[in-house]
């Protein structure tokens, strides 16, 4: 390999490694680096410097394999999350609470018993329980109401942010039409008890508060599905 | 750990961190545009990725932090690509030194906003966590890099 001697120090480098040297041991020397290599020199130092490109060691490879593999279930268990709940299904008993309600006063679940219930646990600013509201509820309301279902909507605050106050609450009621009674969820109560992944999750629960349908997110079949899961328990 | 690899494999252990930062970082830019209505990472009130999105410091004028970091994890990969095609030097500094520059400020913005989910937030996003380590190990492995002669040298 040919070296050179460096016009500043007079240490022989090898010529590929002249410019470096230069910059890194003399950066304050007034050298000319175009003109410290002839031509030849620097397509030699170029020719020289792509064979000299990094080399990957088997070792290298092994702790690369490892890091990756750490690292890649560590990304995997954090997003698939196997610890998270999937909370009350059909078939068990809806979970009992007591929330404070966007007028005045508080709501408890239990207190349905008797009447099938459209359990809704939703956001105002969450842009499928808007749809959902604007398209759906308030159909199956009209429908379904005048047979003894009763509704209840739980807002569960900060889900999607900024967190639902009792005017948002009631400018949402207002504008959709959904007028039954909307629980607020402050402290999480509703949401730990449900493990509440996705709003909205909407529940229909049967006269002993057992739950009859699940729907996370919106309702596939919209309408539909909340006619089906209704007349069932109606037995109509 | 890191003694006896070769300034490639260095490269290659930097390359396949970021890799892994950006897309973990991508997951959660992901998440902050299309997911609103929907809780993850969530295993209990105080790891919860869903509060520390809530909070006013998941965004920078309206831009997600989580995609400013997938724009430092290109930057990280850039460079070592650069690397790997025999750049050795990139203006006043080596290349080296710049991957050091850059994985540093990656650690410092992590490590900063860190201590704004344990301090201001109280809440711990795991996937933001593990997103810091990633840039601690670039860091460390930087590190070794810059501190790594080339073998070519006289």
């Amino acid at each position: 390999m040919a070296t050179k001697k460096c016009p500043v120090c007079g240490v022989p480098v090898k010529v590929e490694n002249l410019e470096r040297h230069l910059r890194n041991q003399h950066p304050r020397a007034d050298v000319d680096l175009t003109s410290a290599l002839t031509e030849q020199e620097r397509r030699e130092a170029q020719r020289a410097k792509a064979a000299a490109r990094p080399a990957i060691t088997t070792k290298g490879m092994r702790w690369v394999a490892i890091i990756a593999v750490v690292v890649a279930v560590i990304l995997i268990l954090a997003i698939w999350n196997p610890l998270r709940g999937i909370g009350p299904g059909v078939g068990q008993v809806a979970p009992d609470f007591t929330v404070e309600t966007s007028t005045v006063g508080t709501v408890t679940l239990s207190s349905y018993r008797e009447s099938p219930v459209v359990l809704e646990l939703m956001d105002v600013d969450c842009s499928a329980c808007q749809l959902e509201a604007r398209d759906v509820l308030p159909f199956v309301f009209q429908n379904y109401s005048g047979r003894g279902v009763r509704f209840l909507s739980v807002s569960l605050i900060g889900f999607v942010p900024p967190a639902d106050t009792k005017a948002t609450i009631e400018g949402f009621k207002s504008k959709y039409g959904t007028n039954w009674a909307y629980g607020m969820d402050t402290s999480g109560t509703v949401r730990n008890a449900y493990q509440v992944q996705y709003t909205p999750t909407t529940f229909i629960l049967d006269r002993n508060g057992v739950i009859a349908a699940k729907f996370v997110g919106r309702a596939p079949g919209g309408y539909g599905d909340f006619a089906a899961a209704l007349d069932k328990i109606l037995g109509s | 750990m890191a003694s006896g690899l070769s300034r490639g494999d260095l490269l290659l252990l930097i390359a396949v961190l970021a890799v892994f930062g950006a897309a973990d970082a991508a997951y959660l830019t992901w998440q902050w545009y299309e997911a609103a209505s929907s809780s993850w990472c969530d295993l209990s009130s105080y790891f919860s990725c869903s509060r520390v999105r809530a909070s006013e410091f998941s965004s920078v004028g309206g831009i997600p932090t989580a995609l400013i970091a997938v724009a430092g994890f290109l930057v990280l990969l850039v460079l070592v690509v650069l690397a790997f095609r025999g750049v050795d030097l990139l203006g006043p500094w080596s290349l080296d030194r710049w991957l050091l520059v850059f994985a540093g400020i990656g650690a410092l913005l992590g490590l900063g906003l860190t201590l704004v989910e344990i301090f201001v937030i109280a809440a711990i996003c795991i996937l933001c966590v593990i997103g810091f380590a990633i840039d601690l190990g670039i860091l460390f492995f930087a590190w070794r890099l810059d501190n790594t002669p080339l073998e070519a040298e006289a």
